[in-house]
């Protein structure tokens, strides 16, 4: 009877089915975005980039909405930020968008009573910068804290999107280039943008390594990656397109900026993509050590034995 | 069957769950009470009996196990949950949802080892676009994205009787108890027999015990 009726509650590698193009999509705009707005900060770039990574967060938290099942009762989602990193995540974003405004808003609105370079403004900008910092970094501590995928469960996984958020907010920046005043040939933004991609590279590597070591759900995770249906969209999508082309248009065609910065955008979009798909669980732990299938596993000849052993017995009882 | 309860005064209840996995043999009878108790969505299984072949011909064997929600003494559903709606009961183990809190984010559904929370994202019965007489009075108890799971029948646990996959199953392969309770017979059997948690090397201390 369970044959037929139970055909999928079987207790093999299982992947998540929860979360896909939207969560990656979310976690690609928030991520970009955010470290665009540190790197705007930090590097003292144009106003047009602060505005570019407020419009990704904007846009990601409205993807987000669409991901949830009620998203009517989103505003609940910062009620529990001692516990939650999503909870936590939301009352960082509510505060970047909040004072990255603000901060950004004196360049557009000349009017206001503050300017970016007062004390406050100054203020307001690395306040925002702070909280985009942490909007980067807790999408990897969510994921990370999930015990029951140990592909994510892992301190490479924050490490690693990090790392991505920097080199998606490099690709905005390479997007952007027309915006910046700098002379020919390969600028400070160019090598920046090569770093980023190269370490990024090893880091991918070295994470799929540990992961591929830690055997069992987390090595089957690393399987996946490599098999269909997803190993055209990691090998071309993130490792071509996403790491080995942008690395080789960024060193050798100078002009070719705006290209390699769109294929680094596809590569990271396709990375969290692919990272979330391949999500396995644990597998429910069936056969335990202190089951005893001894008596089961008995050979043909064994069988034979225990037989003419009940029969010899059969037979003296008789007599 | 009504349960026997040792409720002395300021006693803390902790409920298990033991699953005789010499008595189990994969009649899914407890996952149709489930659905005939709870109303749950077409897909979705609270409680369920996955089975593993073991062995090669002609020593083919296989394992049962029933499946459901641990509720576990420190569930790692119920910290992630962004809006509190995810909560385990106070003055016992039974973790529930709040759907009118929850946001259907998902997050408890991945965090869960046990893969025991579901979330419906539509309201639609078993034949087709109109529910049944009996799917629209048992669909009340849901909303479609948000959040479910086995409740451990609390509706039934509350008036001291027994959760109804329990009260079903014909081979009495799972018994309920106060593990608290040194006297209460789920305590006496896992003290008898040799026995597992699920996945305990992860750290949720599920309250649900297989008798090897």
């Amino acid at each position: 009877m369970a044959q037929g009726f139970n055909a999928g509650f079987n207790a093999e590698f299982k992947c998540q089915q929860e979360w896909g193009w939207l969560l990656s999509i979310w976690l690609f705009l928030s991520g970009s975005g955010c470290g665009l707005f540190v790197l705007f900060k930090v590097l003292d770039l144009p106003i047009f980039f602060a505005l570019l990574a407020l419009g990704s967060i904007v846009l990601g938290g409205a993807v987000l909405l669409l991901e949830l099942g009620s998203p009517l009762r989103a505003w609940r989602g910062m009620s529990r930020i001692r516990t939650s990193w999503l909870s936590r995540g939301v009352v960082f974003v509510c505060f970047f968008i909040l004072t990255g405004l603000l901060s950004v808003a004196p360049a557009l609105v000349p009017w206001l009573p503050w300017d970016g370079a007062s004390l406050g403004g100054r203020a307001l900008g690395w306040i925002a910068a702070l909280c985009a910092l942490m909007i980067v970094l807790y999408p990897g501590f969510f994921l990370a804290k999930n015990r029951s995928i140990p592909f994510w469960n892992t301190g490479w996984l924050p490490a690693v999107l990090v790392c991505y958020a920097a080199t998606g907010a490099s690709a905005m920046i390479l997007l952007g280039s027309a915006y910046l005043k700098v002379g020919e040939g390969l600028h400070p933004f160019d090598s920046l943008a090569a770093v980023l991609i190269v370490v990024n590279g090893i880091l991918v590597g070295v994470y799929l390594l540990a992961m591929h070591r830690a055997g069992g759900p987390a090595k089957e995770s690393v399987r996946l990656l490599n098999a269909p249906p997803l190993s055209w969209t990691f090998r071309v999508g993130v490792i071509l397109v996403g790491i080995l082309l942008p690395l080789l248009l960024v060193l050798w065609v100078p002009s070719a900026v705006v290209l390699a910065g769109l294929c680094m955008l596809a590569g990271s979009l396709l990375f969290r993509y692919c990272v979330l798909k391949v999500g396995v669980y644990v597998p429910p732990a069936v056969v335990q050590e202190g089951m005893d299938f001894s008596r089961l596993n008995r050979t043909g000849t064994d069988l034979e034995r225990e037989y003419a052993g009940m029969a010899a017995q059969r037979a003296g009882g008789r007599g | 069957m009504a349960l026997s309860v040792n409720s002395a005064e300021g006693r803390t209840v902790k409920w298990g769950v033991a699953v005789d996995l010499k008595r189990c043999v994969g009649c899914q009878s407890c996952t149709m009470a489930c659905k005939a108790e709870n109303g749950t969505p077409p897909g979705v299984f609270w409680t369920r009996v996955i089975e593993k072949e073991e062995g090669t011909y002609p020593f083919a064997y296989t394992v049962f196990m029933p499946m459901r929600c641990n509720h576990c003494s420190e569930p790692p559903c119920v910290p992630v949950c962004p809006t509190g709606a995810s909560y385990q009961r106070a003055h016992d183990n039974v973790v529930l949802v709040d759907q009118d809190q929850c946001v259907g984010c998902h997050a408890c559904v991945v965090a869960c080892p046990y893969e025991a929370r579901f979330v419906p994202d539509n309201a639609r019965g078993y034949y087709g676009k109109h529910t049944t007489p009996y799917e629209e009075v048992a669909f009340k108890k849901w909303q479609a994205g948000t959040a479910q799971k086995c409740t451990l029948c609390v509706h039934r646990l509350d008036v001291g009787l027994q959760p109804a996959c329990i009260d079903t199953c014909p081979t009495r392969a799972l018994v309920i108890g106060d593990l608290n309770d040194a006297q209460s017979e789920i305590s006496k059997l896992i003290q008898q027999r040799p026995r597992f948690q699920p996945r305990a090397e992860l750290g949720a201390e599920p309250n649900v015990y297989y008798l090897t």
